[in-house]
Parts: C-alpha cells; sequence; structure tokens
C-alpha cells in the first residue's frame, strides 16, 4: 500500500512538474518584453517622468508588447545593482533597461552585468570620466542634461536680477557630493563666479538632494549671515526646503533662491516669485528616448557598434523657467503632456558629449 | 583579635571599592551634562553665531523632531529592544497627512481629524509591531525593519511620485509660530517629554521598563505581563514617530516620504549618547534630552563653523564616538538582546 501510494506521489509530482514547465514555457514565448526603470526614488518627482515617459514610449507599441518595471534604489548603489541582477536572473535576456545611476562608479559594475547576459540598455547623468558606451555592445547610449550649462544659466540668471545686477552675497548648497550632476553643476557656478567678481560666497554646504537637510542648513545658515542676496541650489528638492526655512523668516521673495529639476512645486514657486528660476530637465524626453534606443537596438533597427560616438552619448536639453518663460512652460508641460516621435531618435539630441 | 582585625580590614576595602564604584557611576551618569555644557562653550567661542537668541531657536526647532523620537526609543531601549520603524513609519504619518489636510494635490480638507487620524494609525501599527515581536518571538529590529520598509512604500504610494504641498494654514502657524520665544514644534516635543517622564517616573509601566531592561527573568517570575508592557512599549514608540512624521510635514510643508529619512540613526544616537544603555535596564528620557541637545548642537555649530561638508561626517562620528565613550559603563552586560 506504501509503495502504491509512493508510486502515486512521485506521478502527480511529476505531473505538476510537467506541467508547470509546459506552462512556463507556454507563457515564456508569451511574456511580454520587461523594461526595467532603475532610479533613486520613488519619492522623487523628476525620476518618475522617467517612468511616465517610458510607459509613454511603450503604449506606442503594439498592445502587449513590452511592459515597464520600476527599480528604485532608494540612494543605494548596492540595490541598484542586486536589483538589475535580480531583474535579469528572472527575465533573462528578455529584458532592456534604463538606468540613472545612483553613483557614477555603479556604472561600471552595471555594464559588466549587462554585457555578460546581453542585455541592451541606456544610461542617463551619472557616468566616470572615461567609461563610455564605445566600450560595449549591450550599452547602446548614454544621455545628460548639460549640468554645467545648468549650474552657470540658473547662477547668471541669480545674479542679474540682484538689486545691483551682478553684486551681492550668495549661499551655494551642494547636492550629492560624488554625483556627476552635482560636480558639474558645481563647475557651471564656478564659471558664472569668474565673470561675476563681485559675487561674494559666503558659505557652501551640501544637503544631499534632501528637503529637510537643506532646510536644516538654511536654517542654520541664517543664525550666522544677515546679509544673504541669494541661495544658489543644485536641485528642487533642496530649494523647496531653503524657501521654508527663509519663510519662517519672513525672507522668501526677499533672497532670491534656485533650483533645478523643473518639479512641480517649484515650477509653482517660480511663478509665486518663490524661487527665481530652476530647469526642467524634462524627465519625460529622458526616460522615454532612454528606452527608445536600448528598444531599437534591442529589435535590430539600430546597431550600437555602427553608430558613431556623438549619437551614442548626447546631452538633451532643459527648460529654464523664469517668471518670464512659466506661462510657455506651463502650456506645454503642465497643462499638456508632450508627445515625441520616437522613431526619430535624433530628436532628443541638443549637442553630442566631447 | 588578627581574625578581627583582617574582617574589619576587608570590610573598609569593600567599603572603599563601593566608595570607588559610586564615584565612577555619578561621573559616568554626569558626563554627558559635562559634554552638553563644553560643547555649548566651546561653540560659544569658536562659531560666529551660535550664543545669539535666533540660533537658539534654531537649535530648539531642530531638536524637537529629535527629541519626541529619542522620547518613544528610550522606552525601547530601556527594555533592551530597539525600534527601526521609523524611517517608513515617519516618512508614511507625514506622507498621508499631507494628503488628508488642506493640499494642492487633492480636495481632501480634514484639518485637526486627518492629523489625529494618522497618528492612531501609526499608534496601531506600533501595536501590531510590538505584537508580532512578542508573540511571533521575532527580534525586535527585524521586526520594525521590516515594518519600515513596508511603510515606506505604502507612503510613496500613497502620494504615486508627485507629493502633496502642504496649504494648511495651522500647519504654517505650527511651524513658523512661537511662544515666549521659543517654536510651536519644540513646545509640543517639550509636553511629548513631560508625559515620557511622567511615564517613566511616576507609573508603575515605567518601573516595568527598568526591571525588565535589567533582567527579564526574574520579573516575568513575579507574574508581571511582560508581553503586555512590550506591546505598550512599542505603541508608544509608534506614537512619537507618528507625531514626529506630522511635525516633518510640517516643518517642511510637503508630503514626502523622505520626512523619515535619517530620524531614526540621530534619535538613537541621542538616546545612546546621552547615557542609556543599548542593553537596556538604565537611562531615560532626561539623558535622551542631552542626548538630544548634544546631537543637535553638534550639527548646528559644525555649519555654524564652516567645517566642510566632506569632514562633517567624520567629525560628527569622532564626537558622538568620544561622548558614548566617556558616557557609558564598560563592564556591564553586552549589548541588545
Amino acid at each position: 500500500m506504501k509503495k502504491i501510494m509512493l508510486i502515486a506521489v512521485v506521478a502527480i509530482l511529476s505531473c505538476g512538474f510537467a506541467f508547470a514547465s509546459g506552462e512556463n514555457e507556454k507563457s515564456s514565448t508569451k511574456e511580454p518584453l520587461t523594461i526595467g526603470v532603475s532610479m533613486r526614488s520613488t519619492s522623487s518627482e523628476y525620476h518618475m517622468q522617467y517612468v511616465a515617459g517610458a510607459q509613454a514610449f511603450v503604449d506606442t507599441l503594439p498592445e502587449g508588447t513590452a511592459v515597464v518595471q520600476m527599480l528604485p534604489c532608494e540612494s543605494s548603489d548596492d540595490k541598484q545593482i542586486n536589483d538589475i541582477k535580480a531583474l535579469i536572473a528572472s527575465k533573462g535576456d528578455n529584458v532592456i533597461l534604463f538606468v540613472d545611476p545612483n553613483n557614477a562608479p555603479n556604472i561600471t559594475a552595471i555594464a559588466e552585468i549587462c554585457e555578460d547576459a546581453g542585455v541592451y540598455w541606456s544610461s542617463v547623468w551619472n557616468t566616470p570620466e572615461g567609461i563610455t558606451p564605445l566600450n560595449y555592445e549591450y550599452w547602446v547610449a548614454h544621455q545628460s542634461c548639460d549640468g554645467v550649462k545648468q549650474g552657470y544659466d540658473i547662477a547668471v540668471n541669480m545674479f542679474e536680477n540682484f538689486e545691483t545686477p551682478g553684486v551681492g552675497k550668495i549661499l551655494v548648497m551642494e547636492g550629492m557630493l560624488a554625483n556627476t550632476a552635482n560636480v558639474n553643476r558645481m563647475i557651471g557656478l564656478r564659471q558664472a563666479l569668474e565673470e561675476y567678481p563681485q559675487i561674494e560666497v559666503l558659505d557652501d554646504q551640501a544637503a544631499d538632494w534632501s528637503t529637510k537637510k537643506a532646510l536644516a542648513v538654511t536654517e542654520t545658515w541664517l543664525s550666522k549671515f544677515d546679509e544673504i542676496d541669494g541661495i544658489w541650489c543644485a536641485c528642487d528638492d533642496m530649494a523647496l526646503g531653503v524657501v521654508q526655512a527663509l519663510r519662517a523668516k519672513g525672507l522668501d521673495k526677499k533672497v532670491l533662491v534656485t533650483g533645478v529639476d523643473g518639479v512641480a512645486d517649484a515650477i509653482e514657486g517660480v511663478d509665486n516669485g518663490d524661487l527665481i528660476c530652476t530647469i526642467a530637465n524634462n524627465g519625460w524626453l529622458q526616460g522615454g528616448y532612454g528606452v527608445a534606443y536600448a528598444y531599437a537596438a534591442k529589435t535590430g533597427k539600430i546597431k550600437p557598434t555602427e553608430m558613431s560616438a556623438g549619437e551614442r552619448m548626447f546631452y538633451t536639453n532643459g527648460y529654464l523657467i523664469t517668471k518670464d518663460t512659466y506661462s510657455d512652460y506651463k502650456a506645454n508641460f503642465i497643462d499638456s503632456t508632450p508627445i515625441y516621435d520616437y522613431n526619430d531618435l535624433s530628436f532628443p539630441v541638443a549637442k553630442p558629449m566631447e | 583579635m588578627n581574625t578581627q582585625n583582617g574582617k574589619s580590614q576587608i570590610a573598609l576595602e569593600f567599603s572603599q571599592e563601593m566608595e570607588r564604584i559610586n564615584r565612577k557611576t555619578r561621573l559616568i551618569n554626569t558626563m554627558p551634562l559635562i559634554i552638553l555644557f563644553v560643547l555649548v562653550f566651546i561653540m560659544s567661542v569658536v562659531a560666529e553665531g551660535f550664543f545669539s537668541l535666533y540660533n537658539f531657536q534654531t537649535i530648539l526647532s531642530q531638536l524637537s523632531i529629535m527629541l519626541v523620537m529619542s522620547m518613544g526609543l528610550t522606552f525601547v531601549i530601556l527594555i533592551g529592544s530597539i525600534d527601526l520603524s521609523g524611517e517608513g513609519l515617519g516618512g508614511f504619518a507625514g506622507a498621508v497627512t499631507s494628503l488628508l489636510v488642506l493640499n494642492g494635490k487633492n480636495t481632501n480638507n480634514f484639518g485637526i481629524w486627518g492629523i489625529l487620524f494618522v497618528i492612531v494609525a501609526v499608534t496601531l501599527i506600533g501595536i501590531l509591531s510590538g505584537v508580532i515581536h512578542v508573540k511571533g518571538k521575532m527580534p525586535s529590529f527585524m521586526v520594525t525593519y521590516s515594518i519600515s520598509s513596508i511603510m515606506a512604500g505604502f507612503a510613496v504610494l500613497s502620494y504615486k511620485g508627485q507629493p502633496a504641498m502642504i496649504k494648511y494654514p495651522f500647519f504654517t502657524q505650527l511651524s513658523q509660530g512661537t511662544f515666549i520665544g521659543i517654536p510651536i514644534l519644540t513646545w509640543i516635543s517639550i509636553i511629548v517629554f513631560c508625559i515620557a517622564y511622567i511615564l517613566q517616573t511616576r507609573t508603575k509601566f515605567g518601573t516595568y521598563l527598568f526591571a525588565i531592561g535589567d533582567n527579564e527573568n526574574i520579573v516575568r517570575n513575579t507574574g508581571i505581563n511582560i508581553d503586555l508592557v512590550k506591546v505598550k512599549v512599542f505603541a508608544w514608540s509608534a506614537f512619537c514617530i507618528g507625531l514626529a512624521g506630522v511635525m516633518g510635514a510640517v516643518r517642511i510643508g510637503r508630503g514626502v516620504v523622505d520626512i523619515g529619512v535619517g530620524i531614526v540613526f540621530p534619535a538613537i544616537t541621542a538616546v545612546v549618547v546621552g547615557g542609556t544603555s543599548l542593553s537596556g535596564g538604565k537611562g531615560g528620557v532626561v539623558n535622551s534630552l542631552i542626548g538630544a541637545l548634544i546631537v543637535t548642537i553638534i550639527n548646528n555649530g559644525l555649519i555654524l563653523l564652516g567645517v566642510s561638508t566632506y569632514i562633517q561626517a567624520a567629525v560628527q562620528g569622532i564626537i558622538i564616538i568620544a561622548a558614548v565613550a566617556l558616557s557609558v559603563e564598560h563592564d556591564r552586560k553586552g549589548i541588545c538582546k
């Protein structure tokens, strides 16, 4: 009896496995392509624009062709790499990626993982010097906003809007110190400072892109400095914290504040005078075209190894939002969602990287 | 006669040894206060702008959330456990509050009821953490860390990546208002401190905290329901986290999950720097108040000194290690159950 039962159990299990593997085979043939969007955090409005852009691209494909999967790393280099490894382990090469590396050094590890797995991917913002897609077959393209230009543009905009244009005392709020976007924006600020010798930098602190930290740093600054004409912030989230601290001391709209990224609250801040300017990075365009490049390589529409350096590494245009340009931006990006032609892969290229 | 002399000698030596140990304990207990005074003195001398009324208000304002957090954590640490749910739970409280009061994202306007709802919900989650910890026999750090991750996820889901800007006028009054020169948020944290102090010193619950932290088995043998005490401790801690999350939303005026990011470690640091033992049974809320002041003054002073951000974190770490080294007893039992 025991033997019969054992045979029955083995038979049932065998059938189960066979059925299950059959199901897998069947489902794998129909499984849509997974588009992994690896970014810092789902709490950031700007990073969520990547996802919206990727989804907008997917919506242009026949239904059921691809699905978008978010991989938020929550500012952890390890988590970013592990999430990508896990996705590739579960989907094989039926996956493409759009990655915003948490820190520049992470990109090398991601490039190696994707190269080994045969997964096409593209990146945005962070890459260390000398590490480029040109050394890899599956790393299709790298894009970035020109961080140097952004840092320069917001600085000049602020300096020119001081009571005496080009003369004033400023405080500098950096983001994450090792982050490429922060490094480039700081280079832009320094270029602007060289052109405006009558601008004095009172202090420079980093607030890790955090509203909360920027608020605390600004509160402390206000204890020390009586005369402040402007606070240059490397991103909008920090700028909103700065404004909150200034408001508590009745200095909002008197001390000029800049931001970068174009998050909704900061754009509203530009409209009501809390911020003097911000630059929208256009995450929809970055996410949508970032995915479009990887998809084009995956489907054989483009061959990365045959593309020029300028086609694989390029800057995209940001949008400087000031009191004057606010209404234009609102009409094109807030009241309506930007729609792009993802067949034209040259559209997002503002200029090739040097 | 010789035997009697010998006994007297032993008694004398014992008494001297006890006196030496008592002196050492007294010194260790007062060390956090000494460190605080030394820090204030040094910063007043070297940091421009430190010794001013505005900076005093700034320090009190920056202290408020850490103090509320540390009041909850003190009780948890006193019983020899740990609560790591603050990041997710605090972020959840802040994010959901911003969506329930008047805000720029939806049409909700539940006002004070929205705040109460959030704090009650978060407290219930704390009760859940406590029950899982005691009934599931799972380590507290594991349970609370998991709860933190879950709630951080819910927090982000609640606003779908686009945080709500708070338009509730009451929040503006709270964030910018003062009463006799002290920020309203600080008054709230002082009230929480007073409640914690009364709970710790005037109730049986407070006595049980120290007893459980010192030796749980002995307390269990006396018939006290330790599990119930522990669940109450986690509920209190969650209440403090919920309140801290709401205060975070008040301070930054936006409902982002980042409200909770980085609030746990400084609060644990404040508790430990203040002299509460991570192994439980020693310390208390007054110690944590001193610890929170030390941590806040270090952060504030380093910025005023213009210390480069590159080395600020390192300097903070060194000062904290030094403070802990000076204020803990090295011959006590090991860390954390």
